[in-house]
């Protein structure tokens, strides 16, 4: 099984790899919606650091890039549908926790990859994470990849067309995002709109990634959250996906 | 089962989509080596006894067999058994060929080296050998296409399932991959299951099952089915085929019934009737013509 994991792994990040339009635009999408985000709502929302709002927004877009990079990733789902792919793979002898395996840290990769790149220009605003905010980011980015994966790869197994995923995947992406305290933080908000935000899976993720990518500070800004409870709700919900995604891929394929 | 192990073995398969009956107490059995056409029209239940037997859908009712594995009770053992090759390749067009293989191979839990000279010897065998580090999408319909039987054959199962293996594919092409069919069989003595549109590829078959509505309506050698039709058979050219057939039924008392555009008149005593029946003015003309495949489908199917 290992073996098949590895293949499906090595199948996902090659493909990738070799899509220059989809490197291309997995770069250089972030990049501008820190840019235009930044600059354009730099005097409209109020943060609490005293860094500024690009500073406060590079955590959000590396939330931002781990989310859309990990969800669209398991696209490749509904394709090999299509094509005939994943069929070939279901029929193989392999458990299906090799397959859900496979795809899910095939898009982990892609996404902490991009997500690595997005946050390394944290110095460029101010950011100091250290090695220790370093690995508390990565940590943090690998656990919403996975949760995000797994969410996709469960709702990927359900939608029949690309068109499908699509439109399913951007009403869900976009609010998670909005509300997950990346691109304003909960503390300005009303309190219905915090409420919201607290009940979203990702608003735990995104403060435990603010949390490596400031250097570690004793509060998470603009966020009421300890770490304990980012760390653990982020953890927990990484879990419920993969076990969603595992008991979704044991369905039979056809009714 | 006393005696060799069937490759496959389906007893009283029975599916519904919802109100849809897909498949009605389908039983058959495959021996090692043997190949089976499978034909029937869209909707006649082929696609999903295929989806059954590879273990994709669940089948409400029946039991399903490879090579003497339960495919319900031990789905692992039975895929081990088994090869599939889909009616579009299940191939990544990002992939070379070589990638493409070698991801089967893990896939079906080859080893490094025996999936590198399995691999190999695919490659010689079905004129591949120079294409191995070429991209899937940059290939062909054809090789594309034999590619994807190298993969499905790449573990060298006792039973392959083949979906209209050569849909889109030129004459030569398609003589290509039955020639690739045909050494694979004699080589590994491979049972294979094949779903065809397409008669002459059923001719190429040790037996052929005609799936109706469901239902395993003909089974057996493609020889005995058109001699069931038999030489004895006339078949009737006319411009209104149902009101011949009502009519020769009706009034003459005739085994007599529409296929296609004709009318099938079975009797014992063809010479007997071709006089009468040539007499008629709604007759343009009459043969008594060997039966071919086509009708042995046609008239399996309009069967009541």
């Amino acid at each position: 099984m290992r073996h098949a994991v590895l293949a499906l792994w090595r199948r996902e990040v090659r493909v990738f790899l070799r899509d220059r339009a989809r490197v291309a635009g997995a770069l250089a999408q972030p990049a501008l919606f820190w840019v235009l985000f930044g600059f354009g709502f730099s005097g409209v929302v109020d943060v609490p650091a005293s860094d500024g709002y690009l500073a406060y927004l590079l955590p959000g877009i590396v939330a931002l890039t781990l989310l859309f990079t990990a969800i669209y990733a398991t696209i490749s789902v509904v394709e090999d549908r299509q094509s005939g792919v994943l069929q070939a793979v279901l029929v193989s002898p392999q458990p299906r926790l090799a397959l859900v395996l496979g795809i899910l840290l095939g898009g982990v990769t892609l996404a902490v990859g991009q997500a690595v790149f997005v946050g390394a220009f944290a110095p460029l605003v101010g950011l100091q994470p250290g090695v220790a905010g370093t690995l508390h980011a990565l940590a943090a980015s690998g656990t919403l990849a996975l949760s995000f994966t797994a969410l996709g790869f469960a709702m990927a197994w359900r939608l029949k067309t690309t068109r499908a995923f699509h439109a399913v995947m951007n009403v869900v992406l976009i609010p998670v995002w909005l509300l997950s305290g990346a691109f304003f933080p909960e503390a300005g908000a009303p309190g219905w709109l915090q409420a919201v935000m607290r009940l979203n899976p990702a608003t735990y993720g995104v403060a435990w990634l603010r949390h490596g990518l400031h250097g570690l500070p004793e509060a998470i800004p603009g966020s009421a959250i300890s770490l304990g409870v980012a760390m653990t709700i982020s953890v927990a919900s990484a879990a419920l996906f993969l076990a969603w995604a595992v008991a979704t891929a044991r369905r039979p394929l056809y009714g | 089962m006393t005696g060799p192990e069937a490759a496959l073995r389906v007893e009283d398969l029975g599916h519904r989509y919802g109100d849809t009956l897909a498949l009605d107490g389908v039983t058959l059995a495959v021996a090692p080596g043997e190949r089976l056409a499978l034909l029937g029209e869209n909707g006649s239940g082929k696609t999903t006894l295929l989806r059954a037997v590879s273990t994709l859908l669940r089948p409400d009712r029946g039991r399903i067999e490879v090579a003497g594995v339960d495919a319900h009770a031990e789905p692992a053992a039975a895929r081990r058994r088994l090869g599939v090759v889909f009616q579009s390749p299940a191939l990544d067009e990002a992939l070379t060929v070589g990638e493409s293989l070698r991801l089967q191979a893990a896939l079906v839990g080859l080893d490094a080296r025996t999936g590198a000279e399995r691999i190999e010897a695919a490659l010689a065998d079905l004129g591949l050998a120079d294409r191995a580090a070429d991209s899937v999408g940059t290939l062909s319909g054809g090789l594309i296409r034999r590619t994807d039987l190298a993969r499905g054959l790449l573990h060298r199962p006792p039973l392959v399932l083949l979906d209209e293996p050569t849909t889109g594919l030129d004459p030569v092409a398609r003589d290509a991959l039955w020639d690739a069919l045909d050494r694979h069989r004699a080589q590994d003595e491979t049972a294979q299951v094949v779903a065809t549109h397409l008669m002459d590829e059923a001719e190429r078959a040790d037996r052929v099952a005609i799936l109706h509505r469901g239902r395993l309506v003909r089974l057996g050698a493609p020889a005995e089915l058109k001699a069931e039709v038999g030489a004895a058979a006339l078949w009737l050219d006319t411009d209104d085929a149902p009101a011949l057939t009502h009519s020769l039924m009706e009034a003459d008392g005739l085994d007599a019934r529409t296929v296609g555009e004709r009318v099938l008149v079975r009797t014992a005593r063809p010479e007997a009737v071709v006089g009468a029946l040539f007499a008629r003015a709604d007759v343009r003309a009459a043969s008594v013509q060997e039966a071919t495949m086509d009708d042995v489908f046609r008239l399996s199917i309009t069967e009541p």
